[in-house]
């Protein structure tokens, strides 16, 4: 349908890059849309298991993409079975998903199940021979991402998990220019998301308690660290290019003293044997300063979340930025700048640039899911989706590790797996 | 240094790189498809240098510069000139000249008077001395359209020919196929930005120049953009 192609083609024009090859360095996996054409015609045919909240704002996108069909759909709970029946009527219904997984007409599954069945259900996908997204964080253990990582690697299946911000205009825009050195060298990332909220969801009735609010629950549930965490050390990893070395972190349950057992406030410091550090922080009973991955170079920062970076010296000027940013299409308003002198005194407080030229509506999980869509039908696994996936959560892991332990663990190499780090400066990334 | 970066569909490169000197903002495009972003940064970083140079020569408020030892000078002293400066001032007596007095860089100086200027000698050996201690040099006026001149040879010999240079707004240079408001010229802005900022003197009658009124010139020389720039804002206020 146009309106797919149009939203990609805004995409990549909002970034201001010819094509999605341009940004291979840092973004490796806008691969998935570089055979998009030859696709055209093509359908793939997916099952959703676990179409909950999640599930169905996936369903939402999968839905609207020309080239996927929901054929069936597994849940255990009748709510969630009806919501999604709502988005995909002709899907098929199974109340078990290894019935889903048994059904020949499912190519490819994405589960969006409670944390702790993520692993059973996933293993047993690759063993159908399915081709797999599976909502973040991807295990309950370091163990079971690894084996997960691994069994991917071994089928040679597609595996995906719901990292939208690797297709999120704002961090691509910014990893890019962290890459190229705009910032500086990049000695930390202070990364937090706070709320002021109970995180709970309503239960019709009491005995369905652990079930619905299986993310305060410690046999469900890493709680903060892997229910937020695990996308915002992604973006940490991301800018520094490498793997931490150490971690240490302390949580506690101070407010929300209602029953659950996960804490309602967990720090952690990820250090590097180079000196960078990560910070992750959530609190959930303030929200003054909300959600953000601060990316701290010498030269500026860069805050994806908002949308915006800032140089620590004098900031660019808006008639040089309307250039560089209008240049493409020769429309240059009038240039702003001849005058009578322009002196330090003068300049405004830094109030910072914005990475695209408007603030975009949507988050990248649409962009994911398309993604996805294109590999079943290549049957490619873009480079390095399923490694940053892998990581992301093993990152979120290993600090809710140190967190019960109260110990600095290092990093825990029987999980190391092949993954070429990113270049922290990488100059001329387009040629 | 602070830069950003562009790549057209067609696979130009745009690099934007901005810093402070001469007490203002400079802000450097470079557009090329010939070379990469190191190169381009590069030719930057020489074109600061020189920048940077002529700042501390030049720059009267730094107790260091050369220019501040030719103000402490005792009379009659000598004091041999680096080629910069010597560069530097036979072009802004020259421009006193041209411009009738009205370009003057001694306009500073206790009890200015259209003569003063006369007290300035530089040999034909490159050295200065100056008849009367009053005698301040102030170059604030000139360095950035001479700064100008000296990154536009930088330029040709790294092979750039698309390149725009803004002296903080008032002295701007465009080579090549750039957007900006000349082309293959210096624009240069003399006068005041607003109704209570004042800071151009009339050497001769030794009077601000009051109002919110500016002139703007082109020329190919930033220098000579400067002394004209100022001679056009003084005289059409007389
Ligand atoms: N990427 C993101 O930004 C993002 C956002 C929210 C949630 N998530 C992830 O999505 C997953 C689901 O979260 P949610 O908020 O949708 O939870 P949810 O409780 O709303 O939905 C989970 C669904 O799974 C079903 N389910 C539970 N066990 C099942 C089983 N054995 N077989 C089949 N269905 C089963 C439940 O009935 C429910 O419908 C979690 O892993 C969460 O971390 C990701």
């Amino acid at each position: 349908m146009e309106n797919a192609t149009i939203n990609r083609r805004e995409f990549l024009r909002g970034l201001g890059i010819a094509g999605a090859g341009v940004l291979a360095a840092t973004s490796p996996w806008l691969s998935a849309f570089s055979e998009v054409k030859e696709t055209a015609k093509e359908r793939c045919r997916l099952g959703i298991i676990g179409p909950g909240s999640r599930g169905q704002f996936l369903m939402n996108f999968i839905a609207t993409n020309p080239k996927a069909e929901i054929v069936a759909i597994a849940d255990i709970y009748e709510p969630s079975i009806n919501a999604a029946l709502k988005i995909a009527p002709d899907a098929k219904v199974y109340r078990d998903y290894r019935q889903l997984l048994a059904d020949k007409n499912v190519e490819a599954v994405v589960v969006a199940t409670p944390l702790n069945t993520h692993y059973g259900i996933v293993m047993d996908a690759f063993d159908a021979g399915k081709h797999v997204y599976c909502e973040k964080t991807i295990g309950y253990t370091m163990e079971q991402c690894y084996n997960m990582y691994m069994r991917h690697l071994e089928t040679g299946l597609l595996f995906f998990s719901g990292q939208q911000r690797l297709f999120d205009p704002r961090y691509i825009k910014a990893m890019d220019m962290v890459h190229k050195g705009t910032f500086g060298k990049v000695s930390a990332v202070e990364a937090y998301w706070n709320r002021n909220g109970d995180w709970r969801r309503e239960v019709p009735s009491p005995d369905l308690e652990r079930f619905i609010n299986w993310r305060l629950y410690r046999e469900s549930s890493r709680g903060l660290m892997s229910e937020l965490g695990c996308h915002q050390l992604q973006v940490g990893t991301w800018a520094l290019g490498k793997l931490p070395d150490r971690v240490m972190g302390h949580g506690g349950i101070t407010f929300w003293k209602d029953g659950r057992e996960v804490h309602d406030n967990v720090h952690c410091i990820y250090g590097y044997d180079t000196g960078e550090t990560i910070t992750y922080g959530s609190v959930i009973s303030n929200k003054f300063y909300g959600l953000e991955e601060k990316i701290m170079g010498n030269l500026g920062t860069v805050e994806p979340e908002n949308g915006k970076y800032f140089f620590e010296e004098i900031a660019p000027a808006p008639a040089f930025l309307q250039m560089l940013n209008k240049w493409e299409n020769d429309l240059f308003e009038e240039l702003p700048f001849a005058g009578t002198s322009w002196a330090p005194e003068t300049a405004n407080v830094n109030k910072g640039e914005f990475l695209l030229g408007e603030r975009p509506k949507a988050d990248g999980t649409s962009l994911l899911t398309e993604a996805f869509v294109e590999a079943v039908i290549t049957g490619k696994q873009p480079e390095r989706i399923a490694e940053e996936g892998y990581y992301a959560s093993l990152l979120c892991l290993w600090g809710f590790e140190a967190i019960e332990s109260g110990a600095i663990l290092p990093f825990p190499e029987q999980y190391k797996i092949d993954y070429a780090p990113y270049g922290t400066k990488r100059q001329d990334i387009v040629s | 240094m602070s830069f950003l970066t562009r790549t057209m569909p067609d696979g130009t490169r745009a690099l934007y790189e901005w810093f402070g000197a001469m007490h203002t903002r400079v802000d450097i495009l470079l557009r090329s498809s010939a070379y990469d972003y190191d190169y381009l940064r590069d030719t930057v970083g020489i074109m600061r240098q020189e920048i940077c140079e002529i700042e501390k020569t030049g720059n009267r408020f730094d107790p260091t510069s050369e220019v501040s030892r030719l103000n402490a000078l005792p009379a009659g002293v000598k004091h041999t000139l680096s080629p910069r400066l010597y560069d530097i001032l036979t072009l802004c007596l020259r421009y006193n000249k041209q411009t009738e007095g009205l370009f003057d860089i001694t306009v500073q100086s206790k009890g200015h008077s259209p003569q003063t200027i006369g007290g300035i000698h530089i040999d034909s050996d490159g050295t200065y001395s100056r008849d009367s201690e009053n005698i301040v040099i102030d170059l604030s006026g000139f360095l950035k359209g001479y700064a100008l001149d000296r990154v536009r040879p930088v330029l040709e010999e790294r092979g750039i020919t698309d390149a725009l240079v803004n002296m903080g707004n008032s002295s701007i240079m465009a080579m090549g196929d750039v957007p900006g408001p000349v082309r293959n010229a210096c624009l240069t802005t003399s006068g005041n930005d607003s109704p209570d900022r004042c800071h151009i003197v009339n050497p001769l009658t030794g009077e601000m120049i009051r109002g919110k009124r500016q002139v703007q010139v082109v020329t190919n020389s930033g220098a000579e953009g400067e002394a004209e720039a100022t001679r056009r804002f003084i005289s059409c206020c007389l």
